[in-house]
């Protein structure tokens, strides 16, 4: 009685759509990333087809997962969480259509322009000056949209989730009209408006930003509003989450130096962005904790609720990998980190533990929710929980050792001064690992599939039983 | 002992000065623009942390927390 309320009382059809979605992009991004790993341990899987290359289908990989996947997720709960934290309906229906359809077409068009080899090459930020601005159109009418809500809410308060998604959403539009700024030369070329180390910097900017702001405080506003919800207890603490935001908001925009330690940038800006990012370990983990003792005498649920196991997961991951990231940035470590794999077992310690599995976790709350029937399956949420899991830590150790010899292999030196390996050796020396790493990343792929099948046969479950009609026409008392 | 020991106190302070020594003189518009940041930055946050932990905000912070907890049924008639 209480969903169809909520199913008559605010739009989940766009909900709906976008939630559906996430699953499929899943599979793709993560489809993409297993073939392009496997590219790395046996090359000869690149076809000889440029369109099949490494350095054409990274960026779509990348794309798929942050954009795709990751926008499809936010986009779902944003639009579900603020109808419900603020008592209305979304303020119009047919933008957020807009924002489902625009941002489908931009995936479409990365799809396309990427294995065609048609980049700006900047990371995270490889799509051409046409989709720039499709991408800054269709986010303004995302966030025009979300802050309207706001503005027409019922209640006094905005809660903390929204807060989150606010700050994502004001400094995603900052970052990526400043670091995309570029002059078109024809209708798929165009050129930076910086050069040399200040597009560096520009670029790293926006680079750690796109993490921070849109991998975390996205992904925080769905865990403040989500493990409450799904643990049926309030967040640990309120005041915690209030510095955690405002902590947040203040010191990310600081690190981006500390990615480009030991280049032509100045000394002291990598120093500060170290300096900042060690200071970042506070409210991450205060904001890590409080998620956590959300379920302070109450861990008992852990054992059977599949859904609560993904986001306190997510939680122990988003710890790890926000204690990582600081250390990582001091010089001295980052002189045997950096250009090394361990910086990408450190990236996949956060995207497939700590987003990936955060935004699962709302999904898997949500989609019930929204399709009015239970999941088809819930061993099957068991089973993508231990996939997941597993396939993400055999992925990050085999980054971790593989980075680790790279990085002693590339400095190690004889009693002559003469390099003791040559880099074909540090390759070869890669291969066990980035097969170990194709066969993690497969394994988090098959979670991803057992759950995309899951959410179908839920869908068919819940039109074969006319949920969603019962619930929109269901009689509701006020 | 002593000579060695006061040897290498005034070596650091020799270095600490000259590592916070500032010309502002030498100082640009984007300098400026960059101090005048991480100041207010720096006073917005020690404001944020006084709010947020003074103990008299304690309840009205910590009753927010609720708003999940009765979302469906009561939170919609607030205002």
């Amino acid at each position: 009685m209480e969903e169809a309320a909520a199913e008559q009382k605010y739009n989940f059809d766009v909900v709906r759509w976008f939630a559906v979605m996430t699953a499929v992009y899943l599979v793709v991004g993560a489809t993409v990333g297993v073939y392009i790993a496997s590219e790395l341990a046996w090359p000869v899987l690149n076809l000889d087809s440029p369109y099949l290359s490494f350095g054409r289908l990274r960026p779509l990989h990348t794309n798929a997962v942050i954009f795709a996947f990751g926008g499809c997720i936010l986009m779902a709960t944003t639009f579900y969480t603020v109808q419900r934290t603020c008592g209305v309906k979304l303020w119009s229906n047919k933008l957020a259509w807009f924002t489902f359809w625009g941002w489908n077409l931009i995936i479409v068009a990365a799809v396309i322009t990427l294995p065609l080899g048609l980049t700006q090459s900047k990371e995270y930020a490889e799509l051409e000056w046409p989709i720039d601005l499709a991408i800054a159109v269709v986010w303004l009418s995302f966030m025009f949209n979300f802050m309207m809500t706001i503005a027409n809410r019922k209640t006094k308060h905005i809660y903390v989730s929204n807060w989150f998604f606010m700050g994502m959403m004001i400094m995603i539009t900052i970052l990526h009209v400043v670091n995309s700024a570029a002059i078109p030369v024809g209708a798929f070329k165009s050129y930076s408006v910086y050069s040399g180390v200040q597009d560096a910097m520009i670029q790293w900017w926006w680079g750690h930003n796109a993490v921070g702001f849109y991998l975390t405080a996205g992904f925080l506003g769905i865990m403040y509003y989500f493990v409450p919800k799904q643990a049926n207890r309030p967040v640990f603490s309120y005041r915690l989450s209030v510095i955690h935001f405002w902590a947040l908001m203040f010191g990310y925009v600081w690190l981006g130096a500390h990615h480009l330690q030991y280049t032509a940038l100045p000394d002291w800006t990598g120093s500060l962005g170290a300096a900042v990012s060690i200071a970042m370990i506070i409210p991450s983990w205060g904001g890590a904790v409080n998620g956590m003792m959300t379920l302070s005498g109450a861990w008992d649920k852990l054992r059977n609720d599949y859904v609560l196991r993904f986001l306190i997961m997510s939680l122990a991951f988003y710890a790890m990998s926000t204690f990582e990231g600081p250390i990582m940035s001091i010089k001295t470590v980052n002189a045997l980190s950096h250009y090394t794999d361990w910086t990408i077992g450190h990236v996949h310690s956060g995207a497939l533990g700590w987003v990936a599995m955060v935004g699962i976790g709302a999904l898997y709350h949500m989609i019930p929710k929204v399709f009015h029937t239970p999941m088809y399956s819930q061993k099957l949420i068991n089973m993508h929980f231990w996939t997941a899991t597993v396939g993400t830590v055999v992925y990050i150790v085999a980054m971790w050792v593989s980075g680790i010899m790279q990085g002693l292999m590339w400095r190690a030196y004889d009693d002559y001064g003469t390099l003791a390996y040559t880099f074909a050796e540090s390759v070869e020396a890669m291969h066990p690992y980035y097969a170990m790493r194709a066969i993690g990343g497969a394994i988090f792929l098959l979670g991803a599939v057992i759950m995309l099948y899951n959410i179908i046969m839920t869908v068919l479950k819940a039109k074969s039983e006319g949920t969603v009609k019962a619930a929109q026409t269901a009689a509701v008392t006020a | 002992m002593s000579n060695s020991s006061s040897g290498s106190n005034a070596y650091i302070e020799e270095n600490a000065q000259g590592y916070f020594h500032t010309d502002w003189s030498a100082m640009t518009s984007h300098d400026w623009a960059g101090l005048l940041i991480t100041v207010v930055t720096f006073v917005m946050m020690v404001i944020a942390y006084f709010y947020v932990f003074r103990p008299k905000n304690k309840d009205k912070l910590e009753q927010q927390k609720y708003i999940l907890m009765d979302e469906e049924t009561t939170n919609t008639e607030k205002k």
